[in-house]
């Protein structure tokens, strides 16, 4: 090799190291700034997984989720519509709630009754895009002592309020005067709505996968994202069971989630046992559900779960062991028979 | 196959004299482009800070009176740690910063009840107060908040004078060693002038934080898209502590809102706890406030961070409270 040659590739050697230096030195620059943002500058966005089989939709236009007004009520204010950019401004805190279920818009409006006008109630509806993520919302706020109302498969009634599901639309109607004529006339207007608004097949296959023996009425719900603390678990049904006769008189949560492949669901079952184990969980020894695994005492709960077909189900944090079981066992049986 | 001519001298140092210019014209470029300011919206031309509003001199003291009228709970919470008069003296200029985050009536418990409000505002005024604002940053139509919550009508009858947030009103704050408050705007207008601050909350289930408590309440003090730190909320809860030193905090717990909150919206939500809690330590208030939920200190974490670092004590049997009834 020539001398000149030599000389040649020792200098592209150095002006190599020199380029590498400076492209190093911008990556640790870019590094470095990530710690540093301006929050006022970055506003984050809530994730909004989908729940199942469902794409994005667009939100309804202005005021066309708002129903006509039954005569016995008048507009107390203008309608009101709110998008994921700023539901924070109408519900504070509780707008992760419906910003993680996939939530599209929010029209409400405050309405007074003809006759009396302090007596006042507000009409709120969120478009949630899908009946599985109206059901979410409907479901994590369900109230306890609820009265069941037959506007919808999904409708309930308190002292105050009433709340229901009809399609992709979750509508909340609430009064701080629940006389006689404005509950009736929320009723009424409730009505009005789902003729306007018919919730189509309002069915939400999943819940059928339940067992019916000692389920409580109304109890069942959606979880579209972090279930249990879990964030590989997404779109999580539950349903909760009592069991009278046991040492405890136990409630019992059972929960399923779908996924694509019975491989996919044996990998997610694997996971959250792994998660369960790396957080404190020790296995115990199986009772009466055997076949379904070790049950894991997880912060003096038991947990079950099992992978079956292309489902992971389980029970979660259920005081005593026996009920963890039968519960579970039921669970897996009902799978076996209604696989999806 | 051909071969390639070998490069020479010549062609190396033109190759390399090019791919110099173009390094230099891409990081002219980018110098060029680089706005040094950031975006307009964040041109700091002043900063303001809090003073402290705390007084040394009564040291970090608790009362718990149970009953249901929260006129003679809160006069005899207040009583029992000395009088509001050991609190505000004559001439004070004193800022009630209420909870008025929602155009919500007073039954549904979302916001501070008027009738306390309107208590506190007579009682500070009684003690010579020059004047009484009560002011709290809504966000959505502070107008309808103030006035659907019966804060308006109640306060103003009582002598006080509400301070509604308006662009003006805030400037930009940043707290020292903190991670999310930096250059951020704080309603700063009502607080000019002041020399006392009483913080009035109700206890509320919270759905990011666990709790809305006495120290959450100072949240309604920043302006912005302050939804951002609901990504962290015990940190912002924590930074807040920090913030705010107030002259004594009320914390209403008669009505508890149980769960579905901050919002509620159904009686079903709310439990009627029955109880005034008078505080100078809001870390103390709100472990003690974390109670009436079923919860304790150690389930919200904004608790022990503020615990942590010396503001307060999670430990409120530790300040052995005044416990008192009243029917």
């Amino acid at each position: 090799m020539s001398q000149s040659s030599i000389e040649r590739g020792r200098t592209e050697r150095w002006v190599g190291f020199i380029i590498l230096l400076c492209l190093a030195g911008i990556a640790a620059g870019v590094y470095h700034k990530q710690f540093s943002f301006n929050p006022a500058v970055l506003v984050a966005t809530a994730a909004t997984p989908a729940a199942p089989g469902t794409t994005k939709p667009a939100p309804s236009s202005q005021n066309e989720s708002l129903p006509t007004l039954p005569p016995e009520l008048s507009a107390l204010s203008a309608p009101e519509t709110f998008t994921a950019d700023n539901l924070y401004d109408k519900v504070d805190g509780k707008a992760d709630l419906y910003l993680t279920a996939g939530f599209v818009g929010l029209q409400c409006q405050r309405l007074a009754l003809k006759a009396t006008s302090d007596v006042w109630m507000e009409w709120f509806v969120y478009d949630m895009g899908t009946l599985p993520q109206a059901f979410s919302v409907f479901s994590l706020q369900r109230r306890a002592e609820a009265q069941t109302l037959d506007l919808t498969p999904f409708a309930y009634q308190t002292q105050n309020s009433l709340y229901f599901v009809s399609g992709r639309y979750y509508v909340e109607a609430v009064t701080a005067m629940p006389t006689e004529p404005m509950m009736a006339a929320m009723l009424a207007m409730a009505r009005q709505f789902v003729a306007a608004h018919p919730p189509g097949a309002a069915e939400i296959p999943e819940l059928k996968l339940f067992p019916p023996e000692n389920l409580e009425a109304g109890s069942q719900g959606l979880q579209v994202a972090d279930a249990f603390g879990f964030d590989q678990f997404t779109n999580v049904f539950t349903a909760k069971y009592r069991l009278p006769n046991s040492a405890t008189n136990a409630e019992v949560l059972a929960f399923l989630e779908l996924t694509k492949t019975s491989t996919a669901a044996a990998a997610l079952c694997d996971a959250y046992r792994s998660f369960l184990l790396a957080n404190g969980g020790k296995e115990i020894e199986a009772g009466a559900a055997a076949s379904l695994g070790k049950p894991i005492n997880f912060m003096d709960n038991i947990e079950i779960v099992f992978a079956e077909s292309n489902m992971v189900a389980g029970v979660h944090a259920v005081p005593d062991a026996a009920s963890a079981a039968k519960v579970a066992q039921q669970l897996a049986d009902s799978l076996r028979k209604g696989k999806p | 196959m051909s071969q390639s001519n070998p490069l020479d001298r010549r062609d190396f140092l033109l190759r390399t004299a090019k791919a110099g210019a173009a390094i230099v014209v891409a990081g002219g470029a980018g110098l060029w482009l680089h706005d040094r300011k950031g975006p307009a919206a964040n041109i700091v031309s002043e900063t303001v800070s809090l003073p402290d509003f705390s007084l040394p001199s009564t040291g970090p003291k608790m009362s718990l009176v149970t009953g249901a009228d929260r006129v003679k709970t809160v006069n005899r919470a207040l009583a029992a740690l000395g009088g509001i008069e050991r609190f505000i003296k004559s001439g004070d200029r004193v800022v009630l910063k209420v909870n008025a985050a929602f155009a919500s009536p007073p039954a549904l418990s979302a916001t501070s009840h008027p009738d306390l409000v309107a208590e506190v505002t007579r009682l500070c005024l009684r003690a010579g107060a020059a004047s009484v604002i009560v002011t709290d940053n809504p966000i959505n139509d502070p107008p309808s908040c103030f006035s659907l919550t019966g804060i308006s009508k109640a306060a103003e009858a009582a002598g006080a004078k509400i301070a509604l947030p308006t662009p003006s009103s805030f400037k930009p704050t940043t707290l020292a060693d903190a991670t999310l408050i930096k250059d951020w705007p704080l309603l700063i207008e009502p607080f000019h002038g002041a020399t006392k601050l009483i913080g009035l909350a109700p206890v509320k289930d919270h759905h990011r934080s666990g709790a809305s408590l006495t120290m959450k309440n100072w949240y309604g003090l920043l302006g912005g898209r302050r939804n951002v730190f609901h990504q962290d909320i015990n940190t912002i809860i924590f930074e807040l502590a920090r913030l705010v030193r107030p002259t004594l905090v009320i914390l209403d717990g008669t009505t508890t809102m149980m769960t579905n909150g901050p919002t509620g919206g159904s009686l079903d939500d709310l439990k009627a706890t029955n109880t005034m809690i008078a505080s100078t330590d809001a870390v103390a208030a709100d472990a003690f406030g974390a109670t009436l939920l079923g919860k304790t200190a150690a389930n919200l974490p904004f608790i022990g961070k503020a615990a942590a670092a010396g503001l307060g004590t999670a430990d409120f049997e530790s300040l052995n409270p005044l416990r008192d009834h009243v029917d």
